[in-house]
């Protein structure tokens, strides 16, 4: 027994050196010390997977900036989609930074929470950003300052209906939900009749308290105020909702994309906010089950906007070598005609208002239901507001929300104690961030 | 005693078992420690090292793109004061006490099952083992289809008339953690019983031959003579299976992610969330010290039971 104190001690001991020699070996941000070079600039550039589809325009486009600019040289680097904030914060860390970054809006919180990104008004004239949606940038914006420049996204949500399931349940699909309390009402019918359909996977989230034109912070963002009775009565309706059957069982799990019960399967009738890349999904996945789907606008909310959940931006890290070089790049690439020419290579939307105004959105001839969806999302992007709250740990933040809201709906805790609790979460944090 | 001479001829008995080698390994005492550096610079390189660097940010406040801050035992005192770590603590004991019966009775039947000599053992052995080689994510994805509410296990269980209506097994408080252990250990089964079936195999037949001619039917030779001769492969199993079930972590994140309402959040699931979705690397540093002491309670228990067993060889 003695023998193995002594080598205890002896690890800890042997621990406690190695790990301040370990110390020293992280690197210090550079962050304030950005590399100088004198020769041609050479500019990283991130996506995020686009090599294996469109390869072709990205190369065009670093030609043709290459062309304009003698002095650049663009190293391009494509990222697999879910790895690209774990790379760009283990490049950062190394002290490697790229220049030019493609980055989920979604994850943009994380990397200005940390102080790693340049804000991209002190890089790029106010006149080359008002080609930007303004509801777009002030997503972006945080203490005031812009933090990326917005590029493509999947466009506003849709709405679809399952008209079979409809009819079925004795209900006209011709008439959707218009709004929050219809979808709920259509749900319970629906689940009434067949009882392995439900209605919908809408779960109360920040997002939709938003739409409904509830107030989610204090107007100086230093408290957090969603527990008042309008709240409580909003997400009351949620868990007799989720009693009746109106929204699935198993719209508590956690991970959106596979939650049991979905339009694919058959097993839920409406989808209030869709991407309409859902819909390419389910003509793919489940044809038989496309041919039943009808689209329909997107549910508004009372406040009458329409979320926008997630947009591609480009960043610039702060400890990029050529900061002004790389925004350059950055308003290059997210040009109108730029955006442009990569809408028509796929169906996305473009983040600046110049290019939404070409004949290739608005006149086109409706002939099928992503056409549908098209001209629905094409009318509506002026209602699009970004879904961003711009405060420290967001994500963070709202996970904390939806498990005190998971709990609600399984009957854990009362409406009121959950958003108390999320509420108290959410001071907590706001305290120490300011 | 002198060696001899090279002149001098040597009777083959007297030839020393050691072989020599052209270097002279009296000469060069140090040459057989040259063959361990590579295998011990990666362990330094890789394992050693980012331990011991985890142990020193494990008293930082630390996010990455800033260099560490020196907080002492903050760290510690927050951690003790978490709701969030001792609901992970609990659950990785729950998944120990869930996983380890499962990983030690099940695979010794199995093992007795495919030690039989029959037409064919061979394929059930392979059978056995599959899973053990399949990708965690494979069967993760492959049992969550099996658990869904219309899944197979579901449907099943109420054809059988055992449940009156489906259960979200992995979305329901009360049975998500049986779930997930439940996927584990089917995965881990194979390999616990290839060590089984080693001990088995060393089991001297004369003592179950002894035993058949004093009269012992089947159920009886493995209750006394079998399972008390596997008893140092079963102390290992336990210690095995204690440790694998601490490090639990593919099939929470595939899943569950820790959900419902962080029913299934284990020590590692925690570390990963703290450290790689909310970049606090300093506070995952230190649950992930708290881990290392169970484990490596748990691997010096481990070692002696192994040397215990060497003993009973």
């Amino acid at each position: 027994m003695k023998s193995w104190v002594s080598r205890i001690a002896l690890s800890v001991v042997l621990v406690l050196l190695l790990g301040a020699l370990a110390g020293c070996g992280i690197p210090k941000n550079d962050a304030d010390n950005p590399k100088k070079s004198d020769g041609p600039i050479t500019l990283e550039f991130w996506t995020i997977n686009l090599k294996k589809d469109f390869s072709d325009y990205i190369q065009g486009l670093i030609q043709s900036y290459e062309k304009a600019h003698p002095n650049v040289k663009i190293k391009w680097v494509d990222v697999p989609g879910q790895e690209v904030d774990r790379k760009l914060l283990a490049a950062l860390a190394a002290g490697e930074a790229p220049d030019v970054v493609n980055l989920d809006s979604m994850n943009l919180p994380k990397f200005v929470d940390q102080d790693a990104l340049a804000p991209v008004d002190g890089l790029l004239q106010p006149n080359d950003l008002n080609a930007y949606f303004a509801n777009l940038r002030q997503g972006l914006t945080f203490n005031g300052k812009l933090m990326a420049v917005p590029w493509y996204h999947a466009g506003p949500y849709i709405g679809m209906i399952n008209t079979d399931l409809y009819k079925k349940a004795g209900l006209d699909p011709n008439k959707p939900p218009a709004n929050l309390d219809e979808a709920l009402q259509h749900g319970k019918l629906i689940h009434q009749k067949l009882s392995n359909v439900y209605g919908s996977n809408t779960f109360p989230n920040i997002m939709l308290m938003v739409a409904e034109g509830l107030p989610i912070l204090s107007p100086d963002k230093k408290k957090a105020v969603f527990n008042s009775p309008q709240h409580v009565q909003f997400v009351q309706k949620f868990v007799d909702a989720y009693k009746t059957g109106a929204i699935s069982s198993g719209v508590i799990g956690k991970e959106e994309r596979s939650l049991p019960q979905n339009l694919e399967n058959e097993q839920v009738a409406i989808a209030t906010m869709q991407g309409a890349f859902n819909l390419t999904k389910i003509e793919k996945n489940a044809p038989n089950v496309f041919q039943k789907i009808k689209v329909t606008p997107p549910m508004k909310g009372k406040a009458g906007i329409i979320p926008l959940k997630g947009i591609q931006t480009l960043v610039v890290p702060k400890a990029s070598a050529h900061p002004k070089e790389a925004a350059d790049f950055a308003k290059f690439v997210t040009s109108p005609e730029n955006q442009l020419a990569f809408c028509k290579l796929v169906p996305i939307f473009p983040s600046t208002e110049q290019t939404l105004k070409d004949p290739f959105f608005t006149q086109f001839e409706v002939k099928t239901k992503q056409d549908e969806a098209r001209k629905i999302m094409v009318s509506s992007m002026k209602e699009v507001v970004s879904d961003t709250l711009g405060i420290q740990n967001e994500q963070d933040l709202r996970d904390a929300f939806d498990e005190e809201m998971r709990a609600v709906l399984m009957g854990k805790k009362s409406v009121k104690q959950g958003l108390d609790d999320a509420v108290k979460k959410w001071n907590e944090s706001l305290a120490q961030s300011q | 005693m002198s060696m001899p001479t090279p002149t001098q001829p040597v009777p083959q008995s007297q030839v020393p078992p050691r072989p020599r080698t052209r270097l002279g390994l009296r000469r060069f005492p140090w040459v057989p420690y040259l063959f361990l550096l590579p295998g011990v610079a990666f362990f330094v390189i890789f394992d050693y090292i980012p331990a011991f660097n985890a142990l020193y940010l494990s008293f930082t406040k630390y996010h990455v793109l800033s260099p560490p801050e020196w907080v002492g035992l903050e760290n510690y005192h927050d951690m003790l004061n978490d709701p969030s770590f001792w609901k992970a603590l609990k659950n990785s004991f729950a998944y120990m006490v869930i996983m380890v019966p499962m990983l030690v009775v099940i695979p010794l039947f199995l093992a007795i099952l495919v030690n039989q000599k029959l037409k064919g053992i061979h394929l059930f052995r392979v059978a056995y083992y599959l899973p053990v080689v399949t990708s965690m994510v494979t069967v993760s994805i492959t049992w969550n289809y099996l658990y869904h509410e219309s899944g197979l296990l579901n449907y099943l269980l109420i054809t059988l008339g055992i449940l009156s209506k489906p259960i979200s097994w992995l979305l329901d408080v009360n049975t998500a953690i049986f779930a997930v252990a439940l996927v584990e250990s089917w995965k881990s089964m194979g390999f616990y019983m290839i060590i089984y079936l080693a001990g088995l195999q060393s089991v001297p037949q004369d003592l179950i031959e002894a035993a058949r001619v004093d009269g012992a039917n089947r159920l009886r030779i493995i209750w006394h003579v079998i399972i008390p001769m596997l008893r140092p492969f079963v102390a290992l199993c336990v210690v095995m299976a204690g440790m694998g079930s601490m490090q639990v972590f593919t099939s929470v994140f595939m899943l569950t992610q820790g959900g419902p309402l962080d029913s299934t959040t284990n020590l590692t699931y925690l570390i990963y969330d703290l450290a790689f979705q909310k970049l606090n690397m300093g506070y995952a540093s230190a649950v992930g010290m708290v881990l290392w002491v169970i484990l490596l309670v748990l691997s010096i228990l481990n070692f002696r039971l192994s040397h215990g067993g060497e003993r009973m060889q």
